[in-house]
């Protein structure tokens, strides 16, 4: 589905992305993992064709791709109406569109009917992209790129989002590629994690490896998660 | 003697009718922290604007806050004196023509010499982890990261030596690395009482003493943190807690 | 939206009133000939410079000829062209910077073009174009949109410049939507607000352009009706009867205001967000 080769990527004299390599096979996920200034911004826009790369190049399967991005505001034409932008990607593909897939769905992310004639402005944060997550998976694509979608979701609501984007995976074969700088978002939704640590991938491994780790910032990244403190308050 | 009290706000859209925030009562000792937990929307953002009287005029509002006794809803000098606030997005906080230079000695207000106002500023800069500080008062706003813009409004917010600080989604828009730091300095400052409001339960409960849960403008719980997340009988509150456990419980399980 | 478009004007007092304001006057112009007291042609010097009357209704001007039907026939002259001159120049203007900010080559060619025409002060060069291809007033409009063409490229070329790198635009571009669908179905409603408050600054700039070049003797000759050469012929009469400059004066006024005050109310109105305005004014 993605495959990087290579790539390298220079923004004024400096290496921002350094010897990418990177394979995404059909039905599997990948989270791209790394701090804010680690290049994950560079990467994304590199892989959806909005900047080209220096050196390297990337081969995608355009067929039946979705994106969704971490600027929510920026993601929706604020002249459409909810509806509007929800029905914008059927007028190419030959599916159709569902009036019952759609209640359904809006059921399960938990938005009203009612929002459907509104304008962007007069959504929270929050619904607006939940919109967004819908507009992307409402065409049943098999490929899915999350850029940092759940950043801006609260913990409940990125909760929800992420147990039905894990069971659609199921359902469908999505194969997700995700970048964020969350690791427990990653752990829950992909099999495969790569840490990015300025402009390198300095670890892959298996989710369920995690705790095998070796390099340094990784286990860094592992220590700032905060846990839940319920287990020693039961002490 | 209670310290902060907020008695019974309710806050009313005029042109709508609609209630934002439905009789809103708290207790806040000095000296502590208060943790404000909710989904967005609850009203938690309100609750800070209603006590730095920052909400728009054609809000009603209905209910008392008192510091030490003293009624301050609508007194700005009080509020000026004594509280002072963290924002959530800390790009939009700052001025994108001016240097940080410009921008922090601006907000230090006493009649000091502009000397030692950079000295206050380098002290508060060092305080919040910045490395390099003559290097972050040279830039402009757009030059530093995220995390460093937010630790430099955390260092204005020191400079104003207030007791009260008010932390609105202080982290939301941080990376873990830089959250979990930031979450530490927020504790490990003396004698300030600061109401932090987040989202994240995790957080809050690392650093916080007592938690209000708000949900649809009202408080659901007020307890300390070891009740909310040991003995809470309360059903959204559990919902609360066992989302975020859900999130936490893969990774969790990942780390064995 | 037609709907909701229209309620919203009427709401707006100021914009009702300058939308009615320019309606009348388009139909009063349209139908000169009916609503027109006299000929605005015929001189009659036994009746020069008489006060308003029920004959005159704004009374006469040097040569005896009714002020007021020179002013009605002078919206022929002054407003339409100045409408037509104004289409022509958006016109132009959006088509080249739609295209230069689409296309890479285009948009060096274009915009170093711009810059050359901008570097001559537009007045300037209508005063050249004119001299070049001599006075009338279909040289005027000629001058006016060569003169104002590259501005409105600029313009139209940074509004678009706000909107091609959101992601909106390319979300659409990585699910594979064309080129023209997006330029028609996002750019266009986008950047048309913004449009609308060029077109209608510009009516009122070309106005006053056409009765300054008239004013100066460049434009319309003697007789045409056009409330730039009413001007000049008031101003040669300013000692002995200083009330001719006030009809054709005003009607400048006016109309170059409602244009103004039309093109403010019509993009605050096609902003979604305009609720959300009003909200937080009160």
């Amino acid at each position: 589905m993605l495959k990087i080769k290579n790539l390298w990527k220079k923004y004024k004299k400096e290496f921002v992305l350094k010897e990418i390599n990177l394979n995404l096979q059909k039905n599997s996920s990948l989270a791209l993992v790394g701090e804010s200034g680690a290049g994950k911004t560079t990467l994304s826009r590199l892989i959806l064709g909005i900047d080209t790369p220096t050196k390297g190049n990337i081969n995608i399967d355009k067929n039946s791709m979705s994106v969704v991005f971490q600027d929510y505001r920026n993601s929706v034409n604020p002249l459409f109406t909810i509806i509007e932008i929800l029905k914008e990607p059927f007028g190419l593909r030959k599916i159709t569109f569902s009036n019952e897939k759609l209640e359904d769905l809006l059921k399960t992310f938990n938005l009203s009917k009612s929002l459907l004639d509104k304008y962007p402005h007069e959504l929270s944060g929050g619904q607006l992209q939940r919109v967004c997550i819908l507009r992307a998976i409402l065409t049943k694509p098999s490929f899915l790129i999350l850029d940092e979608a759940f950043s801006a979701l609260d913990v409940s609501t990125k909760s929800q989002v992420v147990t039905y984007i894990k069971s659609l995976k199921k359902e469908q074969n999505l194969t997700i590629f995700l970048i964020t700088h969350d690791l427990e978002v990653a752990t829950s939704l992909c099999e495969n994690i790569k840490i990015l640590f300025k402009g390198e991938v300095v670890e892959s491994l298996k989710t369920k490896c995690l705790g095998q780790a070796q390099n340094q910032y990784t286990k860094l990244l592992i220590d700032s998660i905060i846990p839940l403190k319920i287990k020693e308050t039961n002490e | 003697m209670r310290y902060l009290k907020i008695e019974n706000l309710s806050i009313k859209d005029n042109k709508t009718n609609e209630i934002l925030l439905d009789d809103i009562s708290i207790d806040i000792e000095e000296n502590t922290i208060l943790g404000v937990v909710g989904e967005s929307g609850s009203g938690k953002s309100l609750l800070c604007k209603t006590i730095l009287g920052l909400i728009p005029s054609n809000l009603n509002i209905e209910g008392k806050i008192t510091l030490n006794n003293k009624d301050i809803l609508n007194n700005s000098k009080i509020i000026k004196d004594n509280f002072c606030v963290i924002l959530q997005e800390a790009i939009n906080a700052f001025n994108p023509l001016y240097t940080i230079n410009y921008q922090m000695l601006e907000s230090i207000k006493t009649k000091q010499s502009k000397k030692e106002k950079l000295k206050i500023c380098i002290k508060y800069l060092r305080k919040v982890g910045l490395k390099r500080c003559s290097k972050i008062l040279k830039s402009y706003p757009h030059e530093l990261s995220g995390g460093q813009l937010q630790r430099v409004m955390i260092a204005i917010a020191l400079t104003q030596n207030r007791k009260i600080i008010i932390a609105d989604e202080p982290t939301s828009s941080l990376d873990s690395i830089n959250q979990k730091e930031i979450i530490n300095i927020l504790k490990n400052l003396k004698d300030k009482t600061i109401i932090i409001v987040s989202h994240d339960l995790a957080l809050i409960s690392h650093i916080a003493k007592d938690i209000i849960v708000l949900k649809d403008s009202k408080v659901v719980e007020k307890a300390d943190t070891k009740t909310i997340f040991t003995n809470t009988k309360n059903e959204y509150t559990k919902f609360l807690v066992s989302t975020q456990e859900n999130l936490s419980k893969e990774f969790m399980s990942c780390l064995k | 939206m037609r709907k909701d478009f229209l309620i919203k004007i009427v709401d707006n007092k100021l914009a009702l009133a300058s939308l009615i304001f320019i309606t009348l006057l388009i139909i009063t112009g349209l139908f000169a000939p009916l609503v027109s007291p006299n000929d605005p042609y015929l001189i009659n010097l036994d009746e020069k410079l008489l006060s308003y009357s029920l004959k005159y209704p704004l009374g006469t001007d040097h040569l005896g000829r009714c002020v007021a039907s020179r002013l009605i026939y002078g919206i022929r002259t002054t407003l339409f062209y100045s409408l037509f001159a104004m289409i022509i120049t958006v016109f132009f203007g959006l088509i080249l910077g739609l295209l230069a900010s689409f296309f890479k080559l285009l948009r060096v060619v274009i915009l170093r073009f711009c810059d050359i025409m901008l570097s001559f002060p537009s007045e300037l060069m209508m005063l050249a174009i004119i001299g070049f291809l001599g006075t009338g007033i279909e040289n005027i409009i000629i001058a006016a949109i060569i003169s104002k063409v590259a501005w409105y490229t600029r313009m139209i070329y940074s509004f678009t410049l706000n909107h091609v790198n959101t992601n909106y635009i390319h979300f659409s571009k990585v699910i594979g939507i064309p080129s023209r669908t997006i330029i028609k179905k996002h750019l266009f409603p986008l950047i048309l607000s913004d449009i609308i408050m060029l077109a209608t600054l510009n009516v009122g700039s070309i106005i006053l352009s056409i009765s300054a070049l008239s004013f100066l003797g460049l434009g319309v000759q003697a007789p045409t009706c056009e409330w730039g050469i009413m001007l000049n012929e008031a101003k040669e009469l300013m000692s002995i009867n200083p009330y001719m400059m006030l009809p054709p004066g005003l009607m400048i006024l006016f109309v170059v205001l409602s244009f103004n005050i039309l093109g403010d109310s019509i993009r605050d109105i096609l902003d979604p967000t305009y609720n959300l305005k009003i909200k937080d004014n009160s």
